[in-house]
């Protein structure tokens, strides 16, 4: 197909308003890429002298230049170009009054600009603070979408911008821009009309979000929403979010089942639960050692890490119901732990995180230093992990 | 048109003295010549004038090449300020800081002019690691000494912002930082500052993990930042006895540099303050009594003496009789206002503050 016969069929779909199509062939996934005759290193006046529509011309321009630098391999080039047909998208989106047909190539531009940034590589993460901005545009553009019917507005492209922009937020680690965009979404009065498939993403990260912040409770609110809600058959989503419900949903007291690990190949976390269910610190330590890069590339590190208060919460449960006594002495958390293979835990260690443990209200009592003895309440003295707000929320 | 340049053109400034002359005839002119521009009997020096920060505003451009220092000298000016002026002994210690903070700022006002960190990164890492150390030195100094009086605020938001800046430079070459070629000394210096940085946020998860993430694999085998890892991981489940046990083991180890020994000595602070509130909540009782040789250990605290003070200043009861213990109450419990000096940085006082800064 040669460059001419390309842009009429962009001029067609154009006189149609056919976003579907347009969309296709600004698209990299599309065969029209790789077509040698479409690799033209300055087109702009092709393009114009085909496109008459205001800055569609422009943007075309641009994902031709950038089906060149694509020919050539250049992933910072193609970058450069995405960018630029993004703006000038942007222009086009705004003098678009009282209408949102274009809303379809605009995702289209942004799914292809991120991918690009993900190329031209990890390390310079200013290509996806750029890429960001671009879509920040839009996002002004659509929030601003005011005074427009619901059926033509602008907003309903809101989520899915949002969406785009918590994915690169959430890579390049600057979760705190994410707030004013959170903000944007509770505020809207269409936030439950939206796809299922965006609300599923969009809480998603929120909860993920909220486990950042130590906000268990909403973390697995919205979690749960993602989990329930999520396409049964999209395996791979269902996955990443159990990733961050499972360790959540621990911390509040809820230990997933070993099936439900297994079928969904998260066999990490076994060992983990087993440990925290069965108050085993020393197998705790272990598991998490083993998976570390696991964990530290998921992000769930910490959050199992503040599984050792429940463990020890547990350990020590046991040690008090097997003296039945409300005075136990210190000396037999010490014995303990030193059977699990624990030798570098000393009196005083064992001491301070028991007395870590009644501050965070996990054991009810107090402890004498002079007996070293613990004293519990004879009513409920390990009050259950899922009715303890407090550690929750540490 | 729509332009796909991947790179503006970048501005290379060739102005060869510390302060650019046009700057300099105007400030002598107004009589606006800093005192610690000036010979020590009160005359003006050209060789002494250092640039001054400037805000944008109409009509100034601050992209003028002849205005702009180019690395070489950003990175002698930088050396002049903290060598020369920012630990000399004057009456004003606000008057020096202010002045030096302002200078220092000019310089990171031409080194981002000119886009050092994308032409010559390394440049940059210095001139930003130099930066962050005085104004972590600056935030210890006005905790610790109330005479040092600064604007505790702006400071602390210049280091937090430099040093993000420098770790994501680092970050962003890390071929730079895992190279086997890199100098031991200049490792040093990595390390170092990622360790700073870790402990001034270390109530932050998501800075904690970004460096997990990204940290070269070796690193977590030097003892020194091994430990402030093992100091971070150990806060996120508030164990505050095993966090002071780690902290006096860096404080007292030579490997640890004067200036992560300043972060520590603040992040020792917040955990007493935690930790005793947590031993009034769990230890409180009618009959309690707890011994205060036992507390200044755990505390890592010089002696009973300052031990009792402590506790006095959180309004607990100290029980002198039948040997010294404190009554550790819940309900006496009040949150202190004092900074506590850590034993070791007290012999940190005594070092030469600006090799600190220097490295």
């Amino acid at each position: 197909m040669s460059a001419q016969a390309y842009l009429q069929q962009v001029n067609e779909a154009l006189n149609n308003f056919d976003a579907e199509r347009i969309s296709k062939l600004l698209s990299f996934t599309d065969s029209h890429v790789s077509n040698p005759r479409l690799h033209l290193e300055s087109p702009e006046s092709i393009c114009q002298r085909y496109i008459h529509i205001t800055s569609y011309d422009e943007i075309f321009a641009a994902h031709i230049r950038g089906c060149w630098a694509f020919g050539r391999k250049d992933h910072a080039q193609m970058f450069a170009c995405q960018l630029a047909a993004l703006q000038s998208f942007v222009k086009a989106l705004q003098a678009d009054k009282d209408d949102n047909w274009a809303l379809p190539i605009m995702y289209t531009l942004i799914l292809d600009l991120r991918f690009i940034a993900g190329k031209v590589g990890d390390s310079k993460s200013d290509t996806f603070e750029k890429a960001a901005d671009s879509i920040m545009s839009c996002f002004r553009v659509c929030g601003s979408d005011g005074r427009a019917a619901i059926e033509v507005s602008k907003k309903w492209g809101m989520l899915f911008l949002v969406n785009q922009l918590f994915k690169i937020y959430f890579r390049i680690g600057k979760l705190h821009l994410c707030k004013p965009l959170i903000r944007a979404i509770e505020s809207s009065s269409i936030k439950d009309e939206f796809t299922l498939a965006q609300r599923v993403t969009y809480k998603y990260f929120v909860g993920r979000k909220a486990m950042f912040d130590s906000d268990y409770k909403q973390a697995e609110e919205y979690l749960t929403f993602a989990y329930t809600n999520c396409h049964r058959e999209r395996r791979s989503n269902l996955r990443s979010i159990l990733l961050y419900l499972i360790p959540v949903k621990m911390l509040l007291g809820q230990l997933p089942a070993t099936n439900l690990l297994e079928s969904h190949n998260l066999s990490q976390f076994v060992d983990v639960v087993t440990a925290v269910r069965s108050g085993n610190v020393c197998l705790l330590n272990s598991a998490l050692q083993t998976n570390e890069k696991f964990f530290i590339q998921t992000g769930t590190y910490l959050i199992l890490e503040k599984l050792r208060a429940i463990t020890f919460r547990t350990l020590f449960r046991k040690v008090g119901q097997i003296l039945e006594t409300h005075l136990i002495p210190l000396k037999h958390f010490v014995t303990v732990l030193q059977a699990q293979g624990i030798s570098d835990m000393d009196m005083d260690e064992t001491e301070c995180i028991v007395a870590g443990l009644i501050y965070a209200g996990s054991i009810r009592g107090y402890i004498s230093h002079q007996h070293k003895t613990l004293v519990v309440s004879k009513v409920n003295a390990f009050p259950s992990v899922a009715s303890n707000n407090s550690l929750s929320c540490q | 048109m729509a332009k796909c340049e991947a790179n503006a053109k970048i501005l290379k400034g060739f102005c060869k003295q510390m302060c650019p002359k046009n700057e300099f005839e105007f400030r002598r002119k107004n009589n606006l010549i800093h005192v610690l521009e000036k010979t020590c009997d009160g005359q003006v020096d050209a060789s002494l004038c250092v640039k001054e920060f400037r805000r944008s505003a109409a009509g100034e451009k601050l992209s003028n090449p002849h205005h702009l220092r180019p690395s070489r000298i950003l990175t002698q000016t930088i050396k002049y300020l903290i060598e020369n002026i920012a630990f000399q002994k004057h009456n004003s210690s606000r008057l020096v800081y202010d002045f030096v903070f302002d200078r220092l700022r000019s310089v990171r006002q031409d080194a981002v002019i000119q886009q050092l960190s994308l032409t010559t990164p390394l440049v940059a890492m210095e001139i930003l690691a130099r930066c962050s150390r005085y104004y972590m030195y600056a935030h210890y100094r006005h905790l610790t000494n109330s005479k040092f009086v600064i604007n505790k605020h702006i400071n602390y938001t210049h280091l937090q912002d430099s040093l993000a800046s420098l770790i994501g430079l680092y970050f962003d070459h890390d071929d730079v930082i895992s190279n086997q070629m890199t100098s031991q000394h200049s490792r040093r210096v990595h390390m170092d500052m990622l360790a700073l940085y870790l402990l001034i946020n270390i109530d932050s998860q998501q800075t904690l993990l970004h460096v997990l993430k990204k940290v070269p694999e070796e690193w977590r085998h030097d003892s020194t930042f091994s430990k402030v890892i093992k100091l971070c991981l150990v806060n996120v489940n508030k164990n505050y006895y095993n966090m002071i046990r780690i902290i006096q083991d860096l404080a007292t180890s030579s490997s640890c540099s004067g200036i992560l020994k300043f972060a520590l000595a603040i992040v020792l602070a917040d955990a007493r303050e935690e930790f005793l509130k947590t031993l009034c909540f769990s230890h409180h009782s009618k009959m309690t009594r707890f011994p205060l040789s036992v507390l200044s250990q755990w505390f890592y605290v010089n002696d009973v003496d300052d031990m009792k003070q402590f506790c006095s200043e959180h309004n607990l009861d100290l029980l002198l009789e039948d040997g010294d213990a404190v009554k550790l109450s819940k309900v006496q419990f009040k949150p202190g206002e004092n900074f506590p000096l850590c034993p070791v940085i007290q012999q940190c006082n005594d070092f030469d503050l600006s090799n600190i800064i220097s490295f």
